[in-house]
């Protein structure tokens, strides 16, 4: 593939991005400086426990962190070709919604409780597209049928509304004016197992239908295994691993994501005990010198405590931050047939 | 809906009851008659135990009471001991003014009070909302009687742009209205400003702006909205309470409203226009209250649902009895 194709495929470029959090008490460093690479027509997964820096992450992306306390302190981020990091807000509210949207990860306050949820998905529609009431009314029950609710219920409330059905307007309200990149923060975390995968199913139709990239940000590998092209796992504000769905679940090679499989049930083998990480994710606003994991790790060397590891590439599209692979030898326990 | 308002009107009657009780036992225990006011320096004794007799000043309370009831239910409030002018009619003649000055000065304040709470809570912590916050607590502290002397001396006296008091113009009502506004305008923008700083920091702003709603667009459509419930209460109590007669400001600017009228009623002992008054002004708060709850179901349609459920959960007990039956 030659160099200038592959930029071409890209649509979504965050290189080296650095997000702070400055409060009062301390200074929380909650990206450190992460890469991730989203390709048309892809899903990349972004997956790590609670207050790894995911939705720093995404909100990074629509350029919407907390501007009272939150500080992106390096790093670009390319959007198709535009820096957005460097564009003012009132450039972005053109991106915004348009070329790149967003779903929340609680339905329950993700919609304005006052507002029907017809004229919330239209709003998005009459700033992008310019359409006067009616058409945005019109076509916002449209969008409401994509989603598979039946149109009349624009004029409902969200108070009227179930959690899945929330959830399908704020995916509704995302894909109205068809975005080229879709970021999903946790979008089932809220909801019931049943209807998680009524919503997942959905997005993955839609994506399909709407020619979308997608990032979907989760805890859940399950999740992952079913809708992920290409997957970075998170920890502590860094990309531990990172690697095509094959990569990273057959040849697992970074200690957290042994971990975190590990911490999954396995239904064919009941007799073995789960595996928990020991220990919690360190605090961010006062991370370990070397590797932020090394303290849970149970390969953990005194060399591991010193620096952060560099990336190692294991193949063109894997990669792995752990300096035991400095040492040819090492492999890690879990294996994959 | 309609239901509910029913109820609410007919819960005033106990609240009714409560008021003249508690007005005619503060008044049955307050030294001095009512009878020194009504007849000249040198009446005879005769002539007081008349008018004693006539108006059965020596009737036990709960007698009184008893028989004030039953007027109130012909519709009568009495007559003024001084003036001998049927109550109702004094206290309509007198309402005019009072709603007047009560609604100019609620306006005003709802003027100054929505942009100041809204741009100190969008200013968080900086320099600009505690300047907004020092306007406010200035409202709050100035007493009324205090700035409406210092206006009518600068802008009465001094410059003599407004009459200083009366109602005689259309012009007279700024500086009242004004004075009263200041008090109310404080307690509104606070109100405003902590309800709009729940809500900026809720979800659905970040959704918002995801969608590519600028900053301001957000703040004034989709934080307002949301944070309105508890402005409109506070201005519903503000403007209950003015209505009432805000005795104070009434009482500089020589306003012929409720609250003047019913300080000079304490003055002379006149006991129905005191009970009358305190009446309608009961009246008229639990009336404003009930209104600031029908609108509460209209800027937030949760609230309607409320009042929906309410009435299913009154027709399960009965469908239950029928279905024993």
């Amino acid at each position: 593939m030659s160099e200038i194709m592959k930029n071409d495929d890209i649509v979504l470029q965050v290189e080296d991005l650095r997000v702070e959090y400055h409060t009062d008490e301390s200074l929380v460093k909650a990206v450190n400086g992460i890469d991730l690479t989203v390709r048309r027509n892809q899903t990349l997964g972004l997956v790590g426990e609670t207050g790894a820096g995911k939705t720093t992450t995404a909100l990074s992306i629509m350029n919407l962190i907390p501007d009272q306390v939150g500080v992106i302190a390096g790093g670009s981020i390319t959007l198709e070709g535009k820096k957005t990091l460097e564009m003012s807000d009132e450039e972005m509210n053109h991106i915004r919604g348009k070329d790149v949207a967003m779903i929340f990860q609680d339905p329950m306050t993700a919609l304005n409780p006052v507002t029907t949820v017809g004229d919330q998905i239209a709003e998005a529609l009459r700033i992008h597209e310019g359409l006067d009431k009616k058409a945005a009314a019109e076509k916002a029950g449209k969008m409401l049928e994509v989603v598979g609710i039946p149109a009349e219920r624009a004029n409902e409330y969200p108070h009227q509304f179930s959690g899945g059905m929330k959830q399908r307007v704020v995916i509704a309200i995302g894909l109205s004016c068809n975005p080229h990149l879709l970021i999903a923060d946790e979008p089932t975390t809220a909801l019931d197992v049943t209807i998680q995968a009524q919503v997942l199913e959905i997005m993955q139709e839609l994506k399909e239908k709407f020619q979308m990239s997608m990032i979907m940000i989760t805890h859940d590998l399950g999740i992952v295994a079913e809708i992920c092209d290409e997957v970075s796992v998170m920890y502590a504000g860094r990309i531990v691993e990172h690697g095509t769905l094959e990569d990273v679940f057959e040849h697992t090679k970074h200690p957290y994501t042994e971990g975190l499989f590990n911490s999954l049930p396995d239904i064919n083998d009941r007799s073995r005990k789960l595996t928990p990480i020991p220990g919690l994710m360190p605090d961010p606003a006062n991370l370990p010198q070397g590797c932020a994991f090394a303290p849970r790790c149970r390969y953990a060397t005194e060399e591991c405590t010193k620096a952060v590891p560099e990336k190692r590439w294991i193949s063109d599209t894997h990669y792995v931050a752990c300096s035991a692979y400095d040492d040819p030898a090492f492999h890690i326990e879990r294996k994959v047939d | 809906m309609g239901r509910y308002i029913l109820k609410r009107l007919a819960m005033l009657i106990p609240v009714i009851l409560g008021v003249i009780f508690v007005v005619f036992f503060i008044m049955d225990l307050a030294p001095g008659s009512p009878v020194n006011q009504m007849v000249s320096e040198n009446a005879t004794e005769e002539e007081i135990q008349a008018i004693i007799d006539e108006y059965g000043f020596d009737d036990p309370l709960l007698v009184r009471y008893g028989r004030y009831i039953w007027d109130l239910l012909h519709g009568d409030l009495g007559r003024s001991y001084t003036t001998k002018q049927p109550v109702l009619e004094l206290y309509l003649q007198k309402l005019g003014a009072t709603a007047q000055l009560a609604i100019s000065a609620i306006l005003l304040a709802m003027i100054m009070s929505l942009p100041l709470g809204i741009y100190a809570a969008v200013k968080q912590n900086k320099w600009q909302d505690g300047a907004c916050m020092v306007i406010s607590l200035l409202g709050l502290s100035i007493p009324n009687f205090w700035l409406g002397l210092m206006l009518i001396i600068l802008f009465a006296l001094h410059l003599g742009w407004f009459p200083a008091s009366g109602n005689r113009e259309l012009i007279s009502i700024v500086l009242p209205a004004f004075t009263e506004g200041t008090g109310l305008m404080a307690f509104l923008t606070r109100t405003t400003r902590s309800s709009m700083l729940e809500t900026i920091r809720a979800d659905y702003m970040v959704t918002a702006r995801a969608k590519g709603v600028t900053r301001v667009a957000s703040v004034m459509k989709h934080a307002l909205k949301n944070a309105l419930i508890p402005i409109v209460n506070a201005s519903g109590m503000q403007l209950a309470y003015v209505m009432a007669g805000s005795v104070l400001t009434e009482t500089v600017f020589a306003w012929p409203g409720v609250g003047r009228q019913l300080v000079i009623a304490i003055t002379d002992r006149d006991i129905p226009v005191i009970t009358g008054f305190l009446i309608m002004g009961a009246t008229i708060t639990a009336l404003i209250n009930l209104t600031v709850d029908i609108v509460y179901a209209y800027v937030d349609p949760r609230i309607k649902v409320q009042y929906a459920t309410k009435k299913k959960a009154k027709k399960t007990p009965k469908a239950k009895e029928e279905k024993a039956a």
